[in-house]
């Protein structure tokens, strides 16, 4: 559905097959796992088997006395690096910070921390060097939970640690947990209340999760006899991960060259580095052979990613009318061993969807004896929206009021204050809410036992950032499109078709090509649902640069004025007479003789990011004898500005939903009480599979980003926003019962119903 | 004349007010002006000539990571929020 | 994973030997539990004897007198796409066809997940209501129990050194009589069950309960045959509120623990819902049979 009128395109909106498809149904596309150098040697990592240790004395003599055993390292091979943020474009870290997380320093502070690694001839080799490593721990006790390690008395993951505001200022005076401490605030809350006529106040929380990806995370790096060190790994953004060891390992970005290898799957898990420095650093203590790494699956569930587990309070006011009157919340969130969860983004994005004048939203960002948490789609935004859309349901029932009507009515819009007082550029929350209520899924009535109907908004800011393109036209008449933003999501696709769009020829005739970090200019990661936004930005302009050089070539050849002519549709053409015209292939056959190769380039900071707002309608039947939750129906409305790609821009919304589900009804990261990560794999840490999965029906929404040329809003993530609570109002609706806390696994189901306590 | 709207936590700065409208054609102007009335402001936000990385500021609606040469027109209104990341 | 020696007889006598030198030796049927055991070092052995290539531990045969006898390294797959097997033993069908999916199913044995000696072993349960016996062997001969005896914990079983489990022998289903396994996984496939149940039933001409046989799994170390619960049956005709007792039972018998896969409560809970629909499904059967 549109709901604004949409210029004619070619190629925008059609449905071609990516370019990239062929190589990867046959199995031909190149991943981390398929690097394989000539003398190639294995690296492994010594983790952690406990959450918080001190270490009093690592020995690895015995390792490296091993016979095939050829580098060891531990967190002294690392240059000392000082406290310092580091802007990686999407997220900023600290790097000593990063570096102790590579490699533990003094203490290890979650159970799978790495402590050392360890290169060797063959993968077995190296693991078991790994157990001739000795480590002396003085065991601690450790904290795992938000709200525990928010407490005065609670073990300190790092005693010099003391609350900062948001500029990194110290506001506390005790050694605390609590790495920061932000407010949000507008209008007078308590006289809000004091006019409500209905005030819900829930507690909530939600257990770390990890992205999935099916990839695990890799990496051969090879450190060159001149001193630079070569790179291929998987990850969002290869300058990102040459930004990330250059500071590392205090060499120059230009001694560093990372080659982006085929991605299978990152969600924001693949921005920070793991193994690169490692495998770098292995591979100099190693006479420069190529180190190998792999990450095992039980690995990447220790290590990398997760996501927050969050405790976060909402209290708001509804008048008589339905009109929201005042918000006030607390969100704590793990951020893992070290400082940095998505809290805030969690308070900029849970509120969104409303015109609310009057909010108080107190943000905590703590550490706990976890992983470190990365970004996941839509950081921050879905346990946030969990508990606000979960008590707006409540006030909806309180009220009477359709809960979708109620979203109308408060709806957020253009000039609309967002909590951090950033007045909200044209955005189309409004047009998702009436496309769902004009859906066929909610036109449709719920029937039957424990069956129930819930719905849920989202909100996503998008990003911009900066992207480089570069576009050669070749002979035939073809362009190759060099870009730098690895394809997660299509966007190969979706980048070459903005090029033929604005090139005007035939998408087929694009070839895209994701170079590494030596050869093209600066790209942010591919994340924040920003590169078919900003990187097709760059295309537009690129694209603008060969249509005038393009024009300049016509004319030397139809000698006529510059002036005189126009790229219109493919071709240039004389504007007195229009049948003076010259084609993009014919210009490009001759371009040796008109002054020769034709390139375009463009680099940018890309302004004008254009939100993303998704609405959400789930059915679940709930067997109340099993505690088992079935989707039954699942429609995903999202504003896309412009699919480019609806097939592309369907799967992401259908793939948020997916995590989302996950997240809503099974994911969590279980501990005992020593801090021991219990199900590290994906049998008992439990993604949906096919069969767990409804068809999932899409509507998209295409209120047009103003500045972009072709109207693009980023679409990769806001869609895992609105499940959790979507789907905990459905449950409510079909079985009366409120679930506050994720998962709402068949578990809790029924010891909900059935009694609660262990018996 | 710009106004900067001021993070809940930085108000007592200045005297709890929400929002200071003061004079400035650069970012870098602009928060200077602020600074004489929010005496320690500067500092804030502000490390070794850079907007400090941990925050973000808009202006006019615009998120971004700007040089304190920024211009920034008349009447602009300018936040200043946490930096955010993306996933 | 540490190295250790691999050794795939031809024969039973080619195997025996093998066992006899005092080198911890563990058996590779399907390999689906021993590989990932082995890789994670969860398990260690200093010989893998790999049962694959003994013609005998890869038959399946239905005898004379009706026992179905499954070689212990046959896959699940053969024994659920076997047409008398579905015909005659559908509860088995029920159990073969949920362990993991069609890769696994296509190497896991039953005498693999039997041997294993998880709590949780699907095929078990299923078995155990058959009435099923085991044949093991050892170079002393063979020696032959049944099932719900083989068990003695989480991964123990009462296998002495040098022996290994031949065969499975179910017998015959008697007429009017049916059989039904169910499990309860969070997720629709790849999950190991949290509780799962299986119930035998055979009816006399009038249709009441002539004998009946409930088994547990997951919900105690090892898994259970709950005689209870087939005493209280036994005689009866059956209804719901008969079944619902035999849930209460089945339930009360149940020790169960709490871990990553389930509550204690919600284990106990289970079981007797799982126990109420096994009984149902096997109702259903012995009176379609009849
Ligand atoms: C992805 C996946 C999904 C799974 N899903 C399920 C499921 O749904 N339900 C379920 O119950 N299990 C499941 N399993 C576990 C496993 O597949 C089953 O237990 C399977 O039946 C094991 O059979 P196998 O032939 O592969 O055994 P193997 O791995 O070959 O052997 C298992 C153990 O039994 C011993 N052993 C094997 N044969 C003999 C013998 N003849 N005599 C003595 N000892 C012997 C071995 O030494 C070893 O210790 C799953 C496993 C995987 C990897």
């Amino acid at each position: 559905m549109t709901t604004i009128e949409r210029p004619r395109y070619q190629v925008i909106g059609t449905r071609p097959i990516r370019p990239d498809g062929v190589e990867k149904v046959t199995g031909r596309a190149l991943y981390g796992a398929d690097v394989r150098l000539p003398g190639t040697i294995y690296g492994r990592v010594l983790r952690s088997p406990h959450a918080h240790a001190r270490i009093l004395r690592i020995d690895t003599s015995a390792a490296e006395r091993m016979p095939g055993v050829l580098a060891v390292v531990t967190h002294r091979d690392l240059p000392a690096v000082a406290d310092g943020i580091q802007n990686l474009g999407e997220t900023a870290v600290n790097v000593r910070e990063l570096a102790a997380n590579l490699l533990a320093d003094d203490k290890v502070l979650y159970h799978g921390h790495a402590v050392a690694a360890v290169a060797a001839v063959s993968p077995h080799l190296a693991e078991e060097a790994l157990g001739a490593i000795t480590v002396e721990y003085e065991v601690l006790p450790p904290v795992l939970d938000v709200r525990e390690a928010m407490r005065e008395d609670a073990p300190l993951l790092d005693e010099s640690r003391r609350t900062k505001n948001i500029a990194g200022q110290v506001v506390g005076e005790r050694p605390s947990n609590i790495a920061m401490h932000h407010r949000f605030e507008a209008g007078d809350v308590e006289a809000a209340f004091a006019k409500a006529s209905v005030v819900i106040e829930r507690e909530f929380r939600t257990k770390m999760v990890h992205q999935g990806y099916i990839e695990p995370q890799n990496a051969t790096a090879v450190w060159n006899q001149d001193g630079t060190v070569t790179i291929w790994t998987s990850t969002q953004g290869a300058f990102a991960v040459r930004g990330q060891v250059a500071e590392l390992l205090r060499l120059p970005v230009s001694k560093v060259r990372v080659v982006p290898m085929e991605i299978g799957g990152g969600f924001g898990g693949k921005i920070p580095v793991y193994l690169e420095p490692l495998a770098a650093l292995l591979s100099r203590k190693a006479g420069g052979r190529p180190v190998k790494m792999t990450m095992s699956r039980t690995e990447v569930f220790q290590a990398t990613g997760p996501t927050s587990g969050t405790w976060i309070r909402v209290k708001a006011g509804a008048d008589a009318e339905g009109r929201l009157l005042a918000v006030e919340a607390e969100l704590c969130y793990e951020a893992g061993a070290f400082p940095g969860s998505s809290v805030n983004a969690g308070a900029m994005c849970m509120l969104a969807p409303y015109d609310v004048e009057n909010f108080r939203i107190d943000t905590y960002d703590v550490v706990v004896n976890k992983p470190k948490t990365a970004a996941y789609r839509a950081p921050g935004a879905p346990a946030a929206a969990f508990a606000m859309e979960s008590v707006v349901d409540e006030l909806c029932r309180a009220l009477k009021m359709d809960p979708l009507a109620f979203r109308l009515k408060n709806s957020s819009r253009e000039g609309t204050r967002q909590v951090s007082g950033v007045p909200f550029p044209r955005i189309g929350h409004e047009e998702c809410v009436r496309a769902a209520m004009e859906s066929d899924h909610y036109r449709s009535p719920i029937e039957g036992p424990n069956r129930g109907r819930g719905v849920a908004s989202g909100f996503w800011f998008n990003g911009g950032m900066q992207s480089t393109v570069l576009v050669a036209v070749n002979p035939d008449g073809t362009v190759n499109l060099i870009e730098g933003n690895t394809d997660i999501g299509g966007t190969r696709a979706s980048l070459a078709m903005q090029l033929a769009e604005a090139l005007g020829i035939p998408y087929e005739d694009v070839k895209p090509f994701v170079a590494d970090t030596d050869s093209i200019g600066h790209n942010d990661v591919t994340g924040g649902s920003r590169t078919t936004f900003a990187t097709g930005l760059a295309v537009y302009e690129a694209a603008m640069d060969i249509r005038r050089q393009m024009v300049a070539r016509a004319a030397r050849i139809l000698n006529l004025p510059e002036e005189d002519l126009e790229y219109v549709d493919g071709g240039v053409q004389s504007k007195s007479d229009p049948s003076k015209r010259i084609g993009f292939k014919e210009i490009a056959r001759q371009q040796a003789r008109t002054g020769g190769p034709i390139t375009g380039k463009a680099s940018l900071v890309a302004r004008g990011v254009g939100p993303a707002f998704s609405t959400q309608i789930v059915d679940v039947e709930v067997d109340p004898e099993t505690g088992k939750v079935t989707i039954l129906r699942y429609t995903v409305v999202q504003d896309a500005g412009r699919a480019i790609h609806p097939s592309y821009v369907e799967g992401q919304m259908q793939g948020g939903v997916a995590q989302g589900i996950g997240w809503a009804l099974h994911e969590e990261y279980c501990y005992d009480e020593q801090g021991h990560l219990l199900n590290a794999n994906f049998l008992d840490y439990r993604i949906p599979t096919a069969l767990d999965l409804p068809p999932i029906e899409t509507v998209i929404v295409e209120v047009p980003n103003p500045a972009h040329p072709f109207g693009v809003r980023g679409v990769g993530e806001v869609s895992i926003v609105p499940p959790l609570a979507a789907i905990a109002n459905a449950i409510y609706d079909a079985i009366g019962v409120r679930f506050t806390d994720l998962p709402i696994s068949p578990r809790r189901i029924v010891e909900a119903l059935y009694g609660g306590k262990e018996g | 004349m710009p106004t900067v709207r001021l993070p809940a936590l930085f108000r007592e700065r200045c005297g709890g007010a929400t929002a200071v409208t003061v004079e400035g054609s650069t970012l870098g102007e602009v928060l200077l002006a602020l600074d004489r009335r929010c005496p320690g402001i500067f500092e804030l936000l502000v490390e070794g000539g850079s907007i400090r990385p941990e925050l973000a500021v808009a202006i006019d609606g615009e998120t971004g990571s700007y040089l304190l040469d920024e211009p920034v027109p008349p009447g602009a209104e300018i936040a200043i929020l946490p930096a955010i990341a993306g996933g | 994973m540490r190295a250790f020696d691999y050794a795939a007889p031809r024969s039973l006598d080619e195997t025996f030997p093998l066992l006899a030198d005092g080198r911890r030796v563990r058996f590779l049927a399907g390999g689906t539990d021993i590989i990932v055991q082995l890789r994670e070092g969860r398990a260690e052995c200093d010989l893998l004897v790999d049962l694959k290539r003994i013609p005998e531990l890869r038959r399946i045969e239905i005898r004379p007198d009706g026992t179905l006898a499954i070689g212990a390294a046959v896959p699940c797959a053969e024994v659920y796409e076997h047409p008398e097997v579905r015909r005659r033993w559908p509860a088995l069908v029920d159990a073969a066809s949920l362990i993991g999916g069609i890769q696994i199913q296509s190497r896991a044995s039953l005498g693999g997940n039997i041997c294993n000696a998880s709590p949780a072993a699907d095929s078990v349960p299923a078995l155990i209501v058959l009435g099923a016996r085991l044949v093991l062997a050892s170079a002393r001969g063979e020696r032959e129990l049944p099932i719900e005896g083989f068990f003695r914990g989480p991964g123990q079983t009462v296998l002495q050194p040098g022996e290994l489990l031949v065969r499975i022998e179910v017998p015959p289903l008697p007429p009017c009589s049916g059989a039904r396994f169910l499990r309860f996984i969070p997720r629709n496939e790849m999950d190991i069950a949290v509780a799962n149940a299986a119930a035998f039933l055979r009816l006399d001409d009038d249709g009441r309960i002539a004998q009946a046989r409930v088994a547990l799994g997951a919900v105690a170390p090892t898994p259970l045959l709950v005689a209870e619960a087939g005493e209280l049956l036994a005689g009866q005709q059956p209804n719901d509120e008969l079944f619902a007792r035999a849930g209460e039972l089945a339930a009360a018998a149940a020790r169960p623990i709490t871990d990553v896969r389930g509550s204690v409560l919600q284990r106990r809970h289970l079981a007797r819902v799982l126990t109420v629909r096994a009984l149902r499904g096997a109702l259903a059967r012995a009176q379609e049979g009849s």
